[in-house]
């Protein structure tokens, strides 16, 4: 049986113009499980990513210890994605 | 534009930023203990990066004398008010009491990460006396650049607006929920960004009620201020039929007799730095800015009046900030504010307010002052909305008699 797939869209702000990336995924796999592979699309580090949903909330690792499903019905379908940016 | 580095020629690349720009920044770090850091905000032009504003980080997950990690829902605040078009282009950080300036190892992995979000990221460094530029070069190879001082061009925008009436029916069982007012919110915030993410590609521009073509030059629709007759985008009849149907589960069960109402309104601005552009070119650009920058951010904010028959979604206000607009949001009703907007747009101005007390310690030009002189005027105007009004008042009189205004 094929999987059900939802589609997520994660934004970018970074730049002067913003990104939008639609990102079909499982409503059961928990976005942790996929942080490596928004990273790379958006060529931002791991360690450097953070999720926000469009109210400002950005989302603790709890959360992204959630399925999708959940977060879509928490958070909705719309993300932030951001580099922290850290200097030394 | 040449110079001579280790006997070899080589060009170095270049990027605008104002000298008053510059020197806030060296005032910055001088004034502080610890790093400093915040972001270059601007536009690119024929990939030259060019700085026409700064955000200072005020919110760090840690700052001390040799790193700096900024809280990321900062970034996220700022970057949402700021239009398409114009962002965050680069970032500027301080080595306190160091006598070389030099781009550390963490600063290059934060200038790759960022370049790979914007090719020509700037990364700008100073101990508060001197000041470096640094960019991502190939093979993510961090070289210096050079800093033009030249002051930023007019920016011109295409001005897009879209209404949207809908009604949503509601399963009942769902009112009866404990959260069922941001249940429902995000509900219809995921039902409509489906929509209208689908229906995207069919949308009409108009223009004075004339339709414009995709291939039409955008040169001519360009807006000067926000009072400008704006480019309409209307959902064709034979799809506008939205018929939203909000349930936990949809059974037999489900009994959708509440209607409410959604009055979706927008209006910004999309910056334009190359005018000979196509609208097809910039027909995602707008996409991005209405739907996941405005519309679906107005419904997170929204309230379900009393009686839940509508959904009452705040307004935009418009602040000239330096050369550009930003946004922020706002009911009518002050009740609503205070409860719902009050303190995030608190915070927020009084950041900003302190970011221009740094330029009254600097030596400004004619444009500058007239930047600071409209921004005061349009956060007053503001201000009126929310009970705060009063405990800005003081810091605005008082930045106004400073700048002799």
């Amino acid at each position: 049986m094929a999987i059900e797939l939802n589609t997520i869209y994660f934004v970018n702000k970074f730049g002067s113009e913003k990104k939008q990336i639609p990102f079909p995924i499982a409503p059961n796999i928990k976005l942790m499980d996929v942080v490596p592979e928004i990273s790379k699309k958006f060529g931002i580090s791991s360690q450097n990513i953070c999720i926000a949903n469009m109210g400002g909330q950005v989302l603790t690792y709890t959360d992204l210890l959630s399925p999708v499903r959940e977060l879509v019905e928490k958070f909705g379908n719309t993300f932030d994605i951001i580099d922290r940016g850290i200097v030394g | 534009m040449t110079y001579q580095k280790s006997k070899r020629r080589r060009s170095i690349s270049t990027f605008n930023i104002p000298k008053i720009i510059v020197d806030v920044i060296k005032n910055q770090a001088r004034l502080s203990e610890n790093e400093i850091y915040g972001w270059l905000i601007g536009y690119q032009k024929n990939t030259i990066p060019n700085v026409i504003a700064i955000i200072e980080c005020n919110k760090f997950e840690q700052q001390t004398l040799i790193s700096a990690v900024p809280n990321a829902q900062e970034f996220q605040d700022f970057s949402t008010i700021m239009p398409q078009g114009i962002g965050p282009i680069g970032i500027y950080h301080s080595h306190p009491f160091s006598s070389d300036i030099f781009h550390s190892h963490t600063d290059d992995k934060t200038l790759i990460s960022l370049s790979n979000q914007f090719s020509n990221c700037v990364s700008l460094v100073t101990n508060g006396k001197e000041i470096n530029y640094y960019q991502m070069g190939k093979n993510q190879q961090i070289n210096e650049i050079r800093a033009q001082f030249n002051d930023p061009q007019s920016l011109r925008f295409l001005l897009v607006s879209m209404n949207i009436d809908l009604e949503i029916q509601v399963d009942s069982n769902l009112l009866t929920d404990e959260n069922y007012d941001k249940k429902l919110k995000i509900k219809i915030l995921n039902r409509i960004k489906e929509y209208l993410e689908k229906i995207w590609i069919n949308l009409g521009f108009y223009y004075q009620n004339t339709k414009i073509a995709k291939q039409d030059s955008i040169d001519n629709y360009l807006a000067n201020n926000l009072f400008d007759e704006p480019i309409h985008i209307k959902i064709p009849q034979n799809l506008n039929n939205l018929n939203i149907l909000i349930s936990d589960n949809l059974t037999t069960e489900s009994i959708f007799q509440n209607n409410i109402k959604l009055k979706l309104g927008v209006k910004t601005p999309i910056y334009i730095v190359d005018q000979k552009k196509y609208f097809y070119e910039i027909n995602q650009a707008i996409k991005i800015e209405l739907l996941s920058n405005n519309i679906l951010q107005k419904i997170y904010f929204s309230i379900l009046s009393d009686n839940k028959s509508s959904i009452l979604l705040p307004n935009d206000f418009y602040i000239k900030f330096f050369e550009f607009y930003i946004r922020f949001l706002y009911f009518d009703n002050p009740e609503m504010n205070e409860n719902k907007l009050s303190s995030k747009n608190f915070e927020f101005i009084y950041k900003l307010i302190s970011l221009i007390e740094n330029f009254a310690s600097v030596q400004l030009d004619k444009r500058f002052q007239e930047y600071i002189a409209k921004f005061l005027t349009d956060i007053e105007n503001f201000s009126i909305k929310f009970q705060w009004q009063k405990k800005l008042k003081k810091k605005i009189l008082s930045l106004k008699k400073e700048y002799k205004f």
